[in-house]
């Protein structure tokens, strides 16, 4: 396995931020989540794919998604997860909740 | 089950997808096809752990997991008997010895009357005394006249409603109805109010009212205690209306309390209840008329239930106000100094009565703190044993844990694998201990019972009882577990995979036993030495000199007053000397007279004055009093030192004469022979007795009594009921009982013999709390000695399986064998010195909180501390010995090739 430049340990409670607004886009399974958040992040953000699942079964516990066997494109049984209309509403809080945090951080790290 | 099953095969059917695609981009990317399948297992993590993590999550897996983990748990005690065998039997002695002290507690003293809001019930006075006073009251007062409960009953500012209940018991004979013969019946009077105060209503029938208890004389009615009901009638209802004739009257039976109901003493339980207006009626007519007139005739218990809105402190005040305001009518008008001074100290303590009164509750809730005390000790020793025990196993499991462990288990989880095996220990445990405990519950009872009858104490495993065992047992199997648990789970994962022993974990492991060989031997040593102290107790307070000859001595209890006579019938007196003279006729019988009291029977006290002296100081003056026959100081052994006995001329009419202890005769006329002199029950009649003769000083209460002053009175010249009739004989006492039964029966054929005893049983049964005490703290101790040194062969046994190597390579340079036994017992006399060294000063630090139960023992008590140190040394020495040989008789080549 290729050694990212420069990993980045996910915040708290961030990765289910990222799992939501990645499904914003479209339905996915599990490893095409973990890819993605891999690729959007120019590979930054390394997730070990074992640990994106207690996420996304805590997500469907919370009714923020729901989960359906298709068969892919080239003929893979997979559980794709799409965001329901709760799971919506809720990243925009924690997008809002996230960015206030993000200024914050920027404002202490450099101050006016 | 279903659904749960399902969503674990899906989650596996998603990983298994998962690891197929991330495996295929894997050799897409140029990963060689035999690797892919690792890379993709990497870049997945650990499966078992979020599997683990996911069932947690859905949170339908914690039963599961209970169940999982309590067929490994029996799986796990099936596949070790011995160890389990052993440590269900500590638990059950432990845990089953702490719920049989406990239910007795329970029942002695911490339960709640089954009335209505028990806890609103308010005692006037602590119940401390029981009897007839008729002193001004001057301290804390106890016992309340009829007139005094009728005026805070008509108050009725501070209280829902008041009731009164006799002090005494009114234990007699009666006759039933359509049966001919009388039998005996504990009968108890209560005011009309009782029932409806206490909130009881009856199983059937009904009970009486107020207006039932106005006329004195006029409601014979009685309600009957659901147990009697059961016994005598087998429960028929139609019981109900049936008459029992008691003295010369006869009681229609109008209802029976309900089955819970036992009255409100705990520890006694009536037959009949009836009503005080007809205490003149009921013998032995406690007082007669006077007791519903006389303010000064003190012998009711008040209870009463406090107005919602009425604090304690409230009622209180306003009854302390009404008790002087009352005691001031009684003075008079111009009342003296004396009485002044008294009124000033005389108060009402109101007491919270939802418990109930109780004699036995002052007798033995000390010795019941103290049992309870040690029996957590063993219990606690039980423990640290267990997880001795659980320790070496989890040291042999030790393996199977790292594997476990690195194969993904989290360490919590073994944890509470772990505490779940032994919970379920203490568990099975705990109900093994419950049904010990109901059989050992019996044998307490019986244990704190007198003579022939056994208390009524309801000691059942009741629900506070099961809850207190429940937590017990929970709190047991972790107390035991979590040590052993946490020690066993922090392992380093490579050093037991590899072969051969951690060695730093094995030192480890037996410093946590050594520490729980040390803490044994403390807990043993305090147990040993409490013991001890309360053995000599027993044995100095059997050595006492009673002052009377207790041996060759029947008390026959005589129900004078069913013969139908009044106190002050002279007949009764003719009746008294006919039955004493017919008695002492009988072959074997050397010396018969009655007595008012006998030992711990009880006392008559009152403040006495000598004639032209000034006697001792005021806090000296009570005297205790007895009324007995004229061949009294022949039957109890009691020699004179002065002066003359009682003969059949000391009548009515001769002089009044009294015989009083060399106490007495050293209190009220020092330095000068009391023959001849006088003295009296007031001061302005100190010349009422002329004293006759002084009698050499005896225990007449308790045997741990200091020397009392005491005055005997002829029967003839203070006539009473008296119940005791005193029976010297020589011979076997067997055949002369049925002879002195003939003997009263010749003398009048009304007199009813109740029971008879010999007094070295009635000094004995003074003596029942400390034999309970003594015989219970030993058992505990020899428990936890027992215990301790199982622990300590275990500790030993472990670690000379450890050290064989070490043993033989010893050997092989020459090492004797006494020099290896010495090597090995060495440190287990470490341990237990170390183990005394705190345990003797704790048990010493301890001996001041059981001093009111020890007798005779003035500071350290030497011989019971040297017997339990060398006790203790010697056990431990003896199960230390046995490991130690076994090591020594090691084949050195045998040990060298061993590792």
């Amino acid at each position: 396995m290729a050694k990212a430049p420069n990993r980045t340990e996910l915040l708290q409670g961030t990765l289910d931020m990222l799992i939501l607004r990645t499904l914003l886009a479209a339905p996915m399974h599990g490893h095409g989540i973990a890819k993605h958040i891999q690729r959007t992040s120019d590979e930054v953000l390394q997730v070990e794919h074992g640990s994106l699942y207690p996420a996304l079964h805590r997500l469907e516990r919370q009714g923020w998604i729901a989960s359906a066997w298709e068969t892919t494109e080239r003929g893979r049984e997979m559980k794709f997860y799409r965001l329901t209309a709760a799971g919506r509403a809720q990243l925009t809080i924690q997008e809002s909740k996230w960015k206030q945090l993000a200024q914050a951080i920027a404002q202490v790290m450099r101050p006016a | 089950m279903g659904r749960r099953k399902k969503r674990e095969q899906d989650f596996e059917r998603e990983i298994r997808a998962h690891l197929a695609l991330e495996e295929e981009e894997q050799r897409n990317a140029g990963t060689a096809r035999d690797e892919a399948p690792y890379a993709a297992r990497r870049a997945f993590g650990n499966v078992t752990l979020y599997q683990e993590v996911i069932r947690e999550m859905w949170g339908w897996s914690s039963l599961e997991r209970l169940g999982q983990d309590l067929r490994y748990a029996i799986r796990m005690m099936r596949k070790s008997p011995g160890f389990t065998l052993v440590a269900i039997l500590s638990l059950t002695l432990g845990i089953g010895g702490n719920t049989a002290i406990y239910s007795l507690m329970n029942a002695v003293m911490l339960r709640s009357l089954p009335v209505q809001e028990p806890d609103r019930l308010l005692l006037f006075g602590k119940g401390m005394w029981g009897g007839i006073t008729d002193g001004m009251p001057d301290r804390s007062w106890q016992l309340f006249s009829y007139p005094f409960y009728r005026e805070v009953q008509r108050s009725g500012d501070a209280f829902t409603g008041v009731a009164a209940m006799m002090s005494l018991p009114n234990d007699t004979r009666g006759a039933v109805s359509g049966s001919r013969d009388s039998e005996a019946v504990s009968t108890r009077l209560v005011s009309g109010t009782y029932f409806d105060v206490l909130g009881v209503t009856p199983a059937a029938g009904r009970t009486f009212t107020d207006a039932e208890d106005q006329t004195p004389g006029a409601n014979p009615v009685a309600v009957m205690s659901y147990s009697w009901w059961q016994r005598r009638f087998a429960g028929d209802p139609s019981a109900i209306g049936k008459t029992i004739a008691i003295g010369s009257t006869v009681y229609t039976i109008i209802g029976a309390a309900p089955p819970e109901f036992f009255g409100t003493t705990v520890g006694q339980s009536p037959d009949l209840w009836i009503p005080l207006a007809m205490n003149a009626q009921l013998p032995p007519g406690w007082g007669g008329e006077k007791a519903r007139t006389d303010p000064l005739f003190q012998s009711l218990y008040i209870l009463a239930r406090l107005k919602p809105d009425v604090t304690v402190e409230q009622a209180g005040a306003r009854v302390n106000l009404m008790f002087k305001q009352n005691l001031r009518s009684i003075a008079g008008p111009a009342p003296g100094a004396k009485d002044l001074n008294a009124i000033r100290r005389a108060s009402i303590e109101l007491t919270p009565a939802g418990r109930g009164l109780s004699q036995i509750r002052r007798q033995f809730s000390m010795s019941l703190w103290l049992l309870m005390a040690a029996v957590g000790l063993v219990l606690l020793i039980a423990c640290a044993n267990i997880a001795n025990l659980l320790l070496a196993r989890a040291a042999g499991r030790q393996r199977e844990i790292a594997v476990r462990l690195s194969l993904g288990a989290g360490r919590l989880r073994l944890i509470r694998q772990m505490l779940t095996e032994s919970v379920l220990l203490a568990v099975v445990g705990g109900c093994t201990g419950v049904a010990f405990a109901a059989w050992a519950g019996r044998l307490l009872v019986r244990m704190v019972s007198t003579g022939s009858a056994i208390l009524p104490l309801q000691i059942g495993p009741d629900g506070p009882v099961l809850i207190f065992t429940t937590l017990l047992s929970l709190a047991t199997g972790i107390l035991f577990g979590l040590a052993p648990a946490l020690r066993a789970t922090r392992v380093d994962l490579s050093a037991p995979l590899k072969e051969g022993r951690a060695a730093g974990l094995a030192r480890s492991r037996s410093l946590l036993a050594k520490a729980l060989v040390v803490s044994q031997v403390a807990l043993s040593a305090v147990l040993l030495i409490g013991a001890g102290l309360l053995i000599r107790s027993l044995v100095n307070l059997r050595n006492v000199d009673t002052g009377f000859n207790k041996e060759n001595v029947l008390v026959v209890g005589v129900d004078t007053p069913s013969v139908g006579y009044k106190e002050d019938d002279p007949r009764l007196t003719a009746l008294y000397r006919q039955v004493e003279e017919r008695v002492s006729q009988t072959p074997g019988v050397r010396a018969a007279s009655f007595s008012l009291f006998t030992f711990q029977m009880g006392a008559w006290t009152s403040d006495a004055f000598p004639n032209g002296r000034p006697g001792p100081a005021e806090s000296q003056r009570e005297i205790h009093g007895n009324v007995v026959g004229p061949a009294f100081f022949a039957a109890m052994g009691l020699p004179l030192t002065l002066g003359r006995a009682f003969g059949p001329g000391d009548t009515a009419k001769s002089p009044k004469i009294a015989i009083i202890n060399e106490t007495m005769a050293h209190l009220f006329f020092p330095a000068e022979s009391p023959i001849g002199l006088r003295f009296g029950y007031s001061p302005e009649q100190s010349g009422e007795f002329e004293v006759a003769g002084v009698v050499k000083d005896a225990k007449y209460e308790s045997l741990r009594e200091k020397p009392t002053p005491m005055a005997f009175f002829p029967e003839a010249q203070r006539p009473r009921f008296l119940g005791a009739l005193l029976v010297r004989y020589a011979g076997d006492p067997r055949g002369i009982v049925p002879a002195i039964r003939q003997a009263v029966a010749q003398a009048n054929a009304n007199l009813p013999i109740t029971q008879v005893r010999t007094l070295a049983d009635q000094v004995d049964d003074t003596l029942v709390r400390d034999k309970l005490t003594a015989r219970l703290s030993s058992f505990f101790g020899l428990l936890a000695l027992l215990l301790a040194s199982i622990g300590i062969y275990g500790v030993l046994s472990y670690a000379v399986a450890r050290r064989t190597s070490e043993v033989g390579l010893r050997m092989a340079l020459g090492a004797p064998r006494s020099s290896v036994v010495w090597l090995v017992m060495r440190d287990v006399l470490l341990l237990v010195a170390i183990g005394l060294a705190i345990g003797v000063p704790a048990a010493l630090a301890s001996e001041r909180l059981i001093s009111g139960l020890l007798y005779g023992l003035p500071g350290l008590d030497a011989v019971s501390i040297v017997a339990a140190i060398a006790v203790l040394a010697a056990v431990a020495g003896f199960a230390a010995y046995w490991p130690a040989r076994r090591a020594s008789l090691v084949d050195p080549a045998i040990a060298l090739r061993h590792e």
